[in-house]
């Protein structure tokens, strides 16, 4: 069923005696959002770097589609590749609508095709194009500029398209916002994503599946529940555990759910309105009322948490 | 005010041709610094070493003084246009490479990591990204660039090139303080509006500035294209130094050949600029002819052999040693010169000469205490000058360098109370002031003669002979009554030689 859309095979990237990345292989299957996850110097951005061939690697091969990206121009295969940066890099002579259609033009599509395609698809981020369209970049917010710099890597219905950090620089409530505006265009065109970041939390919010990245190595790929179950070494658990939240209200019910504090459906009805990105602060609040309360999750639909479930964690939550 | 004005009327058409020669050599020299100098800047982008090498290299041309880069020059490219040019280009070049340079490097590098990511060619990164993003910096040294260049634009006129600078020397060899204002006005204001226009272009989209650009360059091409592909009938270029006297002669000079020879078109370039300029462009056979000194010829020209500097020789035995010298060490002919005699002279006020009864330049020995001279810096350092005064005359007075265009004026206010000049000059018929004859021969002989090349003279008999019509012609008081016209009058130095022509039947009142 799935396919495999990009193939790291062996690959190593080593700066005169200083190496980067090593003997590294993965696999990043079509329509997968793939987060590498590592802190600073751990080598997941030169990863990255290497599938649009920013930076070559030193050994080892990518395959792009089957084929050895060396034997496409690279032109070729980075117009179908989109990318996100940590620094948005909106170009500053070109108006929001020049950005998004700078990819689909150099593409060849037709004006009318790519007019509408702006209109439809600053809507969809809640930017008014009557408004925005003609604004500079340096008119907008942080915010602004990076929905927009997410909107030129989608515009032109990339194969794949690399995210590099883009909301590290950007505060909580921005971040989670995006978070969410990545998780709902990425279920519009299924477009495949790989997705850098630092933020524990993030890989787990947005990952399909989850690289754990350190000195240049992978220690493991997984789907965030097996991670978080059955993590490869003491490294990965303590890395998701460092990255929960310090104040037990502000953690996320997701975590809940790859902690096992979810149970299944029962026959009851539903009950409130939560899902894996609400808050223990924000259940205390339902369950002081109810007895059960309902969660609607990301992959295996609604489950249910008790009050003596929620205790539990928080008496655990010390300890972890 | 009103002599501000009444100049501005009289001199409307040289201003308007001034103005329109002056935009032309400087956008030519602007546009070929952008041409040499933005290229060259983005080729260089990723060599750090070498862009230094270059920006140090523009920086030491800048430091050239424009007078001595033009000078230094003239042996390769000759005069007129074509060294200006090269001169401002070169100094053009140095903020316009700076700017492009500076603007290009300090895009931040995550839009070079974005448009690279995004499949750009360098070519497309270069003109969607690089370019459009420096435009600003680019501009800002191409209005620094321009604002230099038509400043220094003006001196240009040094080397015929024409322009603003033009009036500027024009007012300055005149002693017309307003002409010079004009010339120096219209300069500022050139550059001011100029540097607006590119502003308002900047604010403009790109391809409008570039099309505005091609626009700019496609006139001076377009006429060049023309100029080349014209018919030609037979063209006479003559040229003369820069003043009035000269400019009036070459206008006889047309004024003959056009009436006697029908088919044959006379270009002047007058006010061409300084000896050295006219004699090398004769040589270079960029000019056909100029009228010259036999004085100048034997002063400054020709190496002259010994014995033949004898004081006292006849103007005839001068002009012959002239002709002879000029035809054996350049091969150019020196046809037959006019009468006037425009040497050096020693000049006193009509009150001062009447005071202590000067008639003589010997009468002055016995008022040496009381003189106080105002002497142009080269009379004061030529053998026949006032060296030749202490010499001859056994003449000693206390001395200052006056500029040659500011002595009369001196003399006239009484800062000085004895000047050196020449005898055709305007001045001496407009102040009334008094010439004290050269009783001891020491000036030597300036008559004015045509100077042609030996093979121009072969292959046009007929108009060396109507050149011919004028020697002998043209006394000094002649001379001086028309410099008046022209400097003082302000009549159009054409009007002046024709009227001449005319009056003395050398040209019939009809004939054109």
């Amino acid at each position: 069923m799935t396919e495999t859309l990009i193939k790291l095979d062996n690959i190593s990237k080593i700066y005169q005696d200083k190496t980067v990345v090593s003997n590294l292989s993965l696999d990043v299957q079509a329509g997968e959002i793939l987060v590498l996850v590592g802190s600073s110097g751990s080598g997941k951005t030169t990863t990255l770097k290497m599938v649009n061939q920013l930076i070559t690697q030193t050994e080892g091969n990518v395959l792009f589609k089957g084929k050895n990206v060396n034997e496409y121009k690279l032109r070729d295969l980075r117009l179908q590749i989109g990318y996100v940066l940590q620094q948005i890099a909106l170009f500053p002579n070109m108006t929001v609508a020049q950005n998004i259609s700078l990819i689909p033009e150099m593409k060849k599509q037709s004006k009318a095709e790519i007019n509408k395609m702006v209109d439809d698809l600053l809507r969809e981020v809640d930017l008014d194009p009557v408004n925005y369209r003609n604004r500079m970049p340096n008119e907008l917010s942080g915010g602004e500029q990076q929905r927009i710099g997410i909107l030129r890597a989608f515009a032109a219905n990339q194969d794949v398209v690399l995210m590099d950090e883009p909301f590290s620089a950007l505060d909580p409530i921005l971040r989670s916002q995006l978070q969410v505006l990545v998780k709902k265009i990425h279920q519009q065109f299924g477009t495949t994503i790989i997705f850098v970041t630092h933020d524990m939390d993030e890989a787990l919010r947005l990952g399909d599946r989850i690289a754990v990245m350190r000195h240049g190595q992978i220690l493991q790929v997984d789907t965030p529940e097996e991670i978080v179950k059955n993590p490869a070494n003491t490294f990965v658990s303590e890395m998701f555990a460092n990255s929960m939240a310090q104040d037990v209200f502000g953690v996320y019910l997701s975590r809940l759910e790859l902690l096992g504090y979810l149970d299944d459906q029962d026959t009851s009805t539903p009950l409130g309105d939560l899902d894996t990105n609400s808050t223990v602060g924000e259940a205390i609040k339902l369950l002081a009322q109810h007895d059960v309360i309902t969660i609607t999750t990301k992959n295996s639909g609604l489950k249910v948490l008790s009050k003596a479930q929620l205790f539990k964690f928080i008496s655990e939550f010390q300890d972890m | 005010m009103s002599h501000f004005i009444q100049t501005l009327i009289s001199e409307r058409f040289n201003l308007f041709n001034a103005i329109l020669q002056h935009i032309e050599i400087s956008l030519v020299a602007l546009v070929i610094a952008i041409i040499i100098a933005v290229p060259i800047a983005i080729s260089v982008l990723n060599h750090k070493k070498i862009a230094y090498v270059i920006t140090q290299f523009a920086g030491v041309l800048q430091t050239i003084p424009s007078l001595a880069l033009l000078g230094l020059l003239i042996p390769f490219v000759g005069i007129g246009q074509v060294p200006a040019v090269i001169a401002l280009v070169v100094y053009a070049i140095l903020p316009i490479f700076q700017n492009t340079y500076i603007g290009l490097t300090s895009i931040d590098p995550s839009l070079d990591e974005a448009a690279n990511a995004f499949g750009m060619t360098k070519f497309e990164k270069l003109t969607k990204v690089q370019l459009p993003i420096a435009l600003p910096t680019i501009i800002a040294g191409i209005r620094q660039a321009l604002v230099m260049i038509i400043g220094t634009a003006t001196l240009a006129a040094l080397i015929g090139a024409g322009g603003l600078g033009n009036l500027i020397l024009l007012g300055i060899d005149r002693n017309d303080n307003t002409l010079t204002i004009i010339g120096a006005i219209a300069a500022a204001l050139l550059a001011i509006i100029f540097s607006a226009l590119i502003y308002v272009l900047q604010k403009g989209k790109l391809r409008y500035s570039i099309l505005a650009l091609l626009l700019i360059v496609a006139i001076p091409v377009g006429n060049g294209i023309y100029q080349a592909v014209q018919p030609k009938q037979t063209t006479i270029t003559i040229a003369g130094k820069l003043g009035s006297e000269p400019d009036i002669l070459i206008n006889m000079y047309k004024e003959l050949i056009e009436a006697k020879n029908s088919n044959t078109k006379v270009i002047l370039k007058p006010n061409f600029g300084q000896t050295s300029f006219l004699f090398n462009a004769l040589k270079a056979k960029q000019i056909d002819i100029y009228p010259e000194f036999t004085g100048t010829v034997l002063e400054s020209l020709v190496k002259v052999p010994k014995g033949q500097r004898d004081t006292g020789i006849s103007p005839e035995r001068l002009y012959g040693y002239a002709k002879k010298d000029l035809k054996n060490q350049f091969d150019l002919d020196y046809l037959p010169p006019m009468k006037y005699n425009n040497t050096y002279s020693i000049i006193v006020t009509k009150a001062f000469a009447d005071k202590y009864h000067l008639k003589n330049i010997s009468d002055l020995r016995n008022i040496e205490s009381q003189l106080h001279a105002g002497f142009d810096l080269e009379f004061l350092n030529r053998a026949d000058g006032y060296k030749g005064l202490q010499e001859k005359y056994g003449l000693s007075v206390t001395s200052q360098s006056v500029d040659a265009a500011l002595r009369y004026e001196a003399l006239r206010s009484g800062k000085v109370n004895v000047i050196d000049g020449f005898s055709t000059d305007s001045q001496i018929r407009q102040y009334n002031f008094v010439e004290l004859k050269d009783n001891h021969h020491l000036f030597p002989v300036y008559q004015g003669a045509p100077l042609v090349s030996a093979t121009f003279a072969k292959e046009n008999p007929e108009i060396v002979d109507t050149l011919n019509a004028l020697a002998g012609k043209i006394t000094d008081d002649e001379m001086r009554e028309m410099n008046y016209q022209v400097n003082v009058k302000g009549k159009s130095p054409a009007v002046v030689a024709r009227n001449f022509l005319v009056t003395h039947h050398l040209l019939g009142a009809n004939e054109k």
